[in-house]
């Protein structure tokens, strides 16, 4: 199987700029639920030992 | 590609409801342990929750036990030989078709547990110090309902981001460019897609902080429905075919993944009324497709699947795309290459309130669907 990479096939700054977006992305999908959830059972211990 | 206005108006109303939805289960057991008067975290020993497993279903132990190592590759194997005995790959299972599903099988079985072991070893303790099992209090019941709905909901919108943000196709499109279906289908994935599973990192910090046992079990009853999903074994026939259990069918098929209503999401058009590449991206709960109506439930099964614009392209850039890119030229993958190579413009949308019955497909339970265009 032929791996080789031309120069117009290696990685660009437009991709690199995909790649960061991407992971932006991901990652608000991860905070955003951690947080909601993790923030949410934290509040339980807090307003219920009161 | 700008993402249509009316889509965009339609994501963020569906993350506004899906706050909600993540709030719901630590609200049920607020309520739970309010009315209930208790305080489990007082004098919390940290002690891990315990179940008994039923005898007769002991041998699986092991198995689950080892679910993100070998127990997975067990379970996909018996699967696929299964598959292979019916003769359903049929001959579209082609040279270049095995490599990529083979690559994409075992090479993230070899490159993935080094990074999620890093988060959760090295990571998490050290972003998050002295928080390890601050919530071992909560019983296995909640913390089952807990994680189904934080792992699955995001994976959710992990998956549909990345059909819905033109952007995003690119890395998704492997999962979709095979001709057939099969349970090679569920690891068939380009590495970045997997490698930034939103829903991993999610479920690995809430068992750092005390969730293991239920993640473990969601984590098996998830791979047994995402696989059996995307199988071309169509267990959910029967519950079609035999009115007695068409009430069962009512209530599986929008409650989790079945073969027909994900394979509608891999059929290479919408044209047929069964295939909705655009929707269902339900991956072990269909539910999230009926809240947020993205879905069709459909009682028959696409005959063709794939995309359109598949051009074969090469493993590597199948497989590492856009670190590797594809030689065919016009290919999404190659240098150059458009952002989404479908045409077919954004109409699939499905409401339940239109619902208007067609007749020639009387087996089919669908959603009248609304151009948003």
């Amino acid at each position: 199987m032929d791996c080789s990479i031309d120069k117009r096939g290696f990685m660009i700054f437009n991709d690199v700029t995909i790649l960061s977006k991407k992971i932006l992305v991901g990652f608000l999908i991860y905070i955003i639920p951690l947080t909601i959830v993790a923030g949410g059972l934290w509040l339980i211990r807090i307003l219920l030992t009161r | 590609m700008p993402i249509d206005k009316t889509l965009a108006r339609k994501i963020t109303k569906d993350i506004s409801v899906s706050l909600l939805l993540y709030a719901l289960p630590v609200t049920v057991l607020f309520l739970y342990f309010a009315l209930k008067g208790e305080t489990p975290w007082v004098n919390n020993t940290h002690t891990p929750a315990a179940v008994n497993v039923p005898a007769f279903l002991k041998f699986l132990t092991p198995v689950f036990k080892n679910i993100h190592s070998w127990g997975f590759i067990v379970i996909a194997l018996v699967v696929g030989a299964a598959e292979f005995a019916l003769g359903l790959y049929d001959n579209k299972w082609t040279k270049s078709e095995r490599t990529i599903d083979i690559v994409c099988f075992l090479a993230p079985k070899l490159l993935l547990p080094p990074v999620t072991g890093y988060f959760s070893l090295k990571l998490l303790p050290w972003l998050l110090p002295g928080l390890a099992n601050q919530f071992s209090w909560i019983p296995f019941w909640a913390g089952f309902f807990i994680i189904a709905v934080a792992d699955d909901l995001t994976q959710y919108w992990y998956h549909r981001l990345h059909h819905q943000l033109p952007f995003l196709w690119r890395f998704h499109r492997t999962h979709h460019s095979a001709p057939y279906m099969g349970m090679a289908m569920a690891g068939r994935q380009n590495f970045i897609y997997t490698a930034f599973f939103s829903q991993i990192y999610l479920t690995a910090t809430l068992v750092y902080l005390g969730l293991g046992l239920p993640a473990l079990f969601v984590t098996v009853i998830k791979s047994f429905i995402t696989l059996s999903a995307h199988s071309s074994i169509p267990w959910d026939k029967p519950f079609y075919k035999y009115r007695v259990l068409h009430p069962v069918a009512w209530v599986l098929e929008r409650l989790i993944s079945t073969p027909a209503t994900h394979q509608s999401h891999h059929a290479d058009t919408v044209d047929d009324g069964v295939g909705n590449y655009k929707g269902n991206f339900g991956n072990m709960f269909f539910l999230w497709d009926i809240i947020f109506k993205t879905g069709i439930i459909t009682r028959r099964y696409p005959t063709t699947f794939g995309i359109k614009f598949y051009k074969q392209e090469e493993w590597y850039a199948q497989f590492l795309w856009p670190i590797f890119k594809s030689k065919k030229p016009g290919s999404e993958l190659a240098a150059n290459g458009p952002e989404v190579g479908d045409e077919i413009p954004e109409t699939a949308l499905y409401y339940e309130e239109d619902f208007v019955p067609r007749p020639q497909e009387l087996e089919k339970v669908a959603y009248q669907g609304l151009s948003n265009n």
